[in-house]
């Protein structure tokens, strides 16, 4: 059984080791200029704010390490992960990654890793065509191989796949696809178009098109395939209102933050509005003081049918697509069929 | 207790944020170094805001029974005991303007 955490008693830090990668996919949000990263002694430091934070709070965290591909710094990485297993105010962690840096000997320190919940790799579609436009040629089956390799090492597997017109009439597939590997879960993202994705504009769904593959994706979540899919996203409210386990409150300005590779804050890793450093302002000034979550923890502040809807406390839209697509963070959802 | 002489200056302390969300009725104030989080009432949260940028005891108990138009003899109790409290949550410190007096 998965550690699962009571959102109210959570608090989540995605945080980006590196911006270097061995992909070049189409749709990242990261642009083409890696910033600065911070060395082992300083990652420690970002790590202890992390811990002094969640005691003071009394959240239990969970965390996600990520890039970038986080395996071009494996040392980094897992001298991490070694110190999280053995720090109370974590219950887990996961690693996002492309994958295809997972070594068998990278597989196997994993499986010994205390408080490793999942890994997480990503996959645009059930065929190589599809992913393989997106991700690089190869990188179909490569992922497979290291979904594969995980499994066989007894670890959980997570897939996430970004959903743009790429992709999204292929989502049945993969998830059918994803059933027959032993994924353990699947979750979706919406492609947001900033960094190198801004290409990718043209590829957005439409508010009918979001609509119906939700619906779909939901359908086939309850009825009975086995890799559990996680909805707990804004606009998936929509879908079943009643149902506590599908939608949720986005986590920005709530109780999650993102940390950059140089120890720059933002909100969440696709809303890449800075609102601190941690070195150099600490957690506490930004969480508390910070102009732009305030304004996002505010209804009030929320712009078109965002403002008005009888889904407040369990939607608000998506405010990094409202950033990307008006320059307005808190701007109506702009694929919202409401 | 603290006290409140004339030609003491009460001030935030250092360290301190305010932040309120009224419509949510959520008032607010930080200390960004220690963590430390109060939730506060709006009247206690009025004191801190006018203590934003420093003043003395007269001139606050002056604004406080403008603003809740309240009798002079239960407003002055009713601020002495939050400005106590909130003393005491080392939210608010005092300095002098170099005109100490008798205490009142």
């Amino acid at each position: 059984m998965e550690p699962q955490l009571n959102l109210e008693d959570e608090f989540y830090f995605q945080w980006h080791i590196t911006e270097r990668c061995n992909k070049h996919c189409r749709h990242c949000y990261q642009n083409s200029h890696p910033t600065q990263e911070l060395p082992l002694a300083d990652l420690e430091l970002v790590l202890r704010r992390m811990d002094e934070a969640l005691l003071k709070w009394e959240k239990q965290g969970s965390l996600s390490l990520t890039g970038g591909e986080p395996f071009v710094r494996h040392d980094e990485l897992f001298a991490l992960m070694d110190r999280v297993d053995y720090l109370d105010s974590f219950a887990y962690y996961d690693v996002l990654t492309n994958g295809s840096l997972i070594s068998d000997d990278f597989a196997h320190a994993l499986k010994n890793q205390k408080k490793l919940r999942r890994v997480q790799v990503s996959l645009e579609g059930s065929k190589p065509a599809i992913n393989d436009a997106i991700r690089g040629k190869g990188s179909y089956e490569e992922t497979l191989q290291s979904i594969r390799r995980l499994k066989d090492c007894g670890l959980a597997v997570s897939v996430m796949t970004t959903i743009s017109h790429l992709n999204y009439k292929d989502i049945p597939a993969l998830i059918a696809l994803l059933d027959d590997e032993g994924v353990d879960t699947f979750s979706l993202e919406r492609l947001i178009p900033e960094g190198r994705g801004e290409g990718l504009r043209d590829q957005l769904l439409s508010t009918q098109e979001l609509k119906s593959l939700y619906e779909r994706v939901h359908e086939m979540a309850v009825n009975g395939t086995k890799v559990r899919v996680l909805m707990y996203r804004p606009l998936f409210t929509l879908v079943a209102p009643d149902d506590p386990t599908v939608g949720a409150l986005c986590s920005a300005g709530n109780n999650a933050l993102t940390i950059m590779p140089d120890g720059t804050v933002y909100p969440c890793r696709r809303l890449p509005i800075p609102i601190g450093n941690v070195l150099k302002d600490g957690l506490f000034a930004i969480w508390y003081d910070s102009d732009v979550l305030w304004k996002i923890r505010n209804p009030q502040d929320l712009g078109g049918k965002c403002r008005d809807c009888n889904l407040l406390t369990t939607c608000r839209g998506c405010r990094a697509m409202a950033f990307s697509t008006t320059g307005n963070y808190m701007a109506e959802d702009p694929q919202c069929w409401r | 207790m603290l006290a409140l002489k004339p030609g003491v200056v009460l001030v935030l302390e250092p360290n301190i944020v305010l932040r309120s969300i009224p419509d949510q009725d959520w008032f607010f104030a930080f200390n960004v170094v220690t963590g430390d989080e109060f939730r506060l009432n709006s009247t206690s949260f009025w004191i801190l805001e006018a203590l934003g940028n420093g003043a003395e005891w007269i001139e606050l108990k002056g604004s406080f029974l403008e603003a809740f138009e309240v009798v002079p003899e239960q407003g002055e109790r009713d601020l002495r005991e939050l400005v106590n409290d909130l003393f005491e949550e080392k939210l608010i410190g005092r300095r002098s303007n170099g005109e100490e007096k008798n205490e009142i």
